[in-house]
């Protein structure tokens, strides 16, 4: 249901690993060794192909007809936005998480680093698809919606971007500091799980007089 | 049953109109008096800083403006959240007129602050908290009137916008209470409360005039822009026929 087929399963992978690998070429070996810029490419990259999947959380059900079911069929719709964007999440957002401590090994982080842009990104992408979620919802009926969505999701990705690079950055401080950006991360992750399905489907209820 | 009979003719924009129009012109002329006497005193009756010489009283246009992009914000949020759950059509009126201005001081209060930055910082921008959660601020106005625009189903397009601005409430807590959480570029509080305050009289009174200002400036506008969008979604009731026959007979008249 993420996917009209599953080779565009390929395609967030592939993008993903794309972008990565680009920053290093563009950047050149100098500045690459200083280590600093690594949480963020990752992150960034991250960011960018949650925005591209998300066309494939609500869209494509609007498309099919599966919109209506959710809408007409007794089941509380809080419960069928949350597993919906859950399942969004785990197929495929999951196999990008897990590409990025190959991708960090590649980079020469420290092994500890590199768990902790893992939890970072552990804790932050499920905020990231529950919030688009709230996005996609917005747009839903527009035709060309794709650009607007972006524009509106961006304010929102911004804060669980500065935590979750910055818990990396500042793993030189200690644990300590980077543990407590990763439970503020968490707190804003699980803020906009519990909330952001009732916005959605306040926006869907909205949407659906046209 | 009658209390919500009672309302419901209240809330119409009939009435709004009827009774708001007047003070359109009223409001603009007080605001700008207020405007007046807070510059007059600006330039000849503050003394100038200890460091900052005379450079600082862009903050007489500053503050107000910042002051002014949070507060409509939560103008905005308030009337969407009356839209959505009362389902009052004024409310959605003011608030999407709302974001013009709002976005416009916004965006005031940024260039100004880039402009003081330049010669006290050294630089146009920089990534703190509050520059960063201003600018946040900054495109939820801008994707307010974006969606606005892009729903081309008036209905729908309202409570989507109603329902965008009341999530990015979550916005306000943080430029409000940044400089206290992070202790990063931008100055601390310099209005803690009533009669706390760390500024000195003779610079806060203009300051407070500016504000003044800018609330009766925002009032007289927001009631303006509602008024014209009123008379443009009701163009086919008698009321208006009436009002713009009365008003195109007194220009007739003075001419």
């Amino acid at each position: 249901m993420c996917f009209k087929n599953l080779s565009e399963f390929g395609v967030s992978i592939f993008f993903y690993v794309l972008v990565v690998c680009l920053f290093p070429i563009s950047l050149g070996s100098y500045f690459i060794q200083s280590k600093l810029i690594l949480p963020c490419i990752f992150w960034v990259s991250i960011v960018l192909s949650i925005l591209l999947t998300l066309d494939g959380l609500f869209k494509i059900d609007y498309e099919n007809g599966f919109f209506d079911h959710y809408l007409l069929c007794d089941y509380p719709l809080f419960f069928l936005i949350f597993t919906r964007i859950l399942t969004h999440w785990i197929i495929v957002v999951l196999p990008l998480v897990f590409i990025t401590p190959l991708l960090g090994l590649g980079f020469n982080l420290d092994k500890m680093e590199v768990l902790i842009l893992f939890l970072s990104l552990l804790c932050g992408t499920p905020g990231l698809c529950f919030l688009g979620g709230i996005g996609v919802s917005l747009v839903l009926t527009l035709p060309r919606g794709g650009v607007l969505l972006t524009f509106l999701v961006l304010p929102f990705y911004i804060p669980i971007l500065i935590f979750g690079t910055s818990s990396v950055l500042l793993f030189n401080y200690g644990l300590s500091v980077s543990v407590a950006q990763l439970a503020v991360l968490l707190l804003i992750t699980i803020f906009s799980m519990l909330l952001a399905p009732f916005v959605i489907a306040w926006a869907f209820r909205a949407s659906i007089l046209s | 049953m009658s209390y919500f009979t009672f309302l419901k003719n209240i809330l119409t924009f009939e009435f709004f109109y009827k009774k708001f129009n007047k003070f359109t012109k009223l409001l603009l002329y007080v605001s700008l008096f207020f405007f007046c006497i807070g510059l007059f005193f600006c330039f000849f009756y503050t003394p100038l800083d200890y460091q900052q010489k005379s450079m600082f009283k862009i903050i007489y246009i500053h503050v107000p403006s910042a002051f002014l992009s949070i507060f409509i914000y939560l103008c905005m949020g308030f009337f969407s959240f009356l839209y959505i759950y009362f389902n009052v059509k004024i409310a959605d009126l003011i608030a999407m007129e709302s974001v013009r201005i709002g976005s416009m001081f916004t965006f005031l209060a940024l260039m100004t602050g880039s402009i003081w930055a330049k010669p006290m910082w050294g630089t146009w921008w920089v990534w703190d908290a509050r520059l960063t959660s201003e600018l946040i601020l900054l495109f939820l106005y801008l994707g307010y009137s974006g969606l606005r625009f892009a729903i081309k189903n008036t209905k729908v397009a309202s409570k989507c916008c109603a329902i965008l601005s009341l999530v990015g409430l979550v916005n306000l807590p943080v430029i409000h209470y940044s400089v206290q959480w992070w202790y990063t570029l931008h100055q601390g509080y310099t209005l803690r409360g009533f009669f706390d305050n760390t500024i000195s009289g003779s610079m806060l009174y203009p300051l407070l005039l500016m504000v003044i200002f800018s609330l009766l400036f925002y009032i007289a506008s927001v009631i303006f822009s509602v008024c014209s969008r009123i008379l443009e979604i009701e163009k086919d009731k008698v009321w208006v026929y009436k009002e713009v026959f009365t008003f195109t007979k007194k220009i007739n008249r003075k001419v």
